[in-house]
């Protein structure tokens, strides 16, 4: 029996982009459970790169806004799924600003993990990630370096690709 | 030469370890009697005279913390509000080197963030001269003066040295940054040594009047 897994959707780009719309609802009729959180609307600061998280208040980020939410819903899902736009070669603030927010998954503690050093996660559940461009990106250094995340948070990519090629990675999906 | 200077940490100036490496870095550069001016990302009501700076100057360099194998969101954020330079006919290109820092100690932590910064200067229609990485950052924060002093002392050499050439070539990049990776040999003692690690960032936390566990599952 398949097992069900919870997607989350994370769209960074404005609320009515038209191809985010399309990932959103052609995802949903894919698997049963899929959750879809914008963040156009939220308040959402960037990292303040105090460690607070590790040192003093363990696994609890010092900014109070609403990633906390985002921060929740990840632990919550088995796969998560990013719509980001790119700028500059890479991805926006706005989707980096997630990522660089999830520090408290990790603790402070530093193993080697196939050679390199690594955090030890704080929690049990891994969130496997995935990302649907908007934009002109190289695209396999964007895969290259959501390996990279993913192996920092334990988890596993589901690998990265342009949005007008969504197809091929709902086909991927099967495959993890 | 002028060199701008701009620390792409959120954190403020005083408990970043980026601006505790442009000192170093500063102190060597200015040997040659070049001059640097310095300007700080963490305040974005600063970011319009930050701005200008870039706009106005022709060399460049961005200090770099490195945040999920990338360059921070704060400074992507304000890179999106750059335009892509314009120049006189004739005119040369900016140049734009860049020195990227992380906590893990490996050089080899640093070149998917590296590999970033060798295309992003095109993006700005600017002259790229290099990235300056080392590893093992991240204690810079918890040691005293002398500590830091004495592990960011090469990064005086390294201003030397840009102020002399320019650039930050590949080969010399490699040997200040090494090891690329760690020894079989250096893991087995890392992994051995492990609870002294733990002991130590836990006594660190709780001298800071942390009470809690550093594994502390508050979202459980
Ligand atoms: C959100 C976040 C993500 C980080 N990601 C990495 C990383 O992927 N690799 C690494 O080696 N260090 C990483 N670090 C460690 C920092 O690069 C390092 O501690 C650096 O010295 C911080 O400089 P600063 O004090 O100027 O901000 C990260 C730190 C933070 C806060």
């Amino acid at each position: 029996m398949k097992q069900v897994m919870k997607y989350t959707i994370i769209s960074t780009v404005t609320e009515n982009n038209k191809e985010a719309d399309a990932v959103i609802s052609e995802l949903s009729a894919l698997e049963t459970e899929t959750d879809i959180i914008y963040t156009d609307n939220m308040s959402i600061c960037g990292c303040a790169g105090c460690y607070d998280c590790w040192l003093k208040t363990p696994g609890i980020c010092s900014i109070k806004d609403d990633h906390e939410q985002i921060f929740v819903k990840l632990l919550q899902s088995d796969r998560v799924i990013f719509i980001a736009e790119v700028k500059l070669g890479f991805v926006s603030y706005k989707m980096k600003n997630l990522l660089d927010r999830m520090l408290p998954i990790l603790t402070i503690y530093l193993k080697f993990k196939n050679g390199q050093m690594r955090h030890y996660t704080r929690y049990k559940n891994r969130t496997d990630l995935g990302l649907l461009y908007i934009g002109n990106a190289d695209a396999e250094y964007l895969a290259g370096w959501m390996e990279r995340v993913a192996i920092n948070f334990d988890s596993r990519s589901l690998g990265v690709y342009e949005i007008g090629n969504r197809k091929e990675f709902y086909h991927a999906l099967g495959d993890h | 030469m002028h060199l701008v200077i701009i620390s792409c940490s959120p954190r403020a100036q005083k408990d970043s370890n980026t601006s505790k490496i442009i000192e170093r870095f500063k102190a060597g550069f200015e040997k040659e009697s070049h001059t640097t001016e310095v300007h700080y990302l963490f305040m974005k009501n600063t970011w319009a005279s930050i701005r200008e700076a870039f706009d106005r100057n022709e060399h460049i360099l961005f200090a770099v913390p490195l945040f999920v194998e990338c360059i921070p969101g704060i400074m992507l954020e304000f890179l999106e509000t750059l335009k892509p330079k314009e120049y006189a006919h004739g005119a040369a290109k900016t140049k734009i080197g860049f020195i990227l820092q992380g906590g893990f100690a490996e050089a080899s932590q640093l070149r998917c963030g590296e590999q970033y910064l060798e295309c992003l200067p095109e993006h700005l229609n600017c002259e790229y001269t290099g990235a300056l990485i080392k590893g093992n950052m991240f204690v810079l924060g918890m040691l005293n003066d002398k500590g830091v002093k004495s592990l960011a002392a090469p990064f005086v050499d390294m201003g030397a040295y840009y102020g002399k050439h320019g650039v930050f070539p590949k080969d010399i990049v490699s040997e200040f940054a090494k090891p690329e990776y760690y020894s079989k040999t250096n893991i087995f003692f890392f992994t051995l040594l492990s609870p002294l690690q733990k002991l130590f960032f836990s006594l660190f936390a709780r001298k800071r009047g942390c009470k809690a566990s550093l594994n502390a599952k508050p979202y459980h």
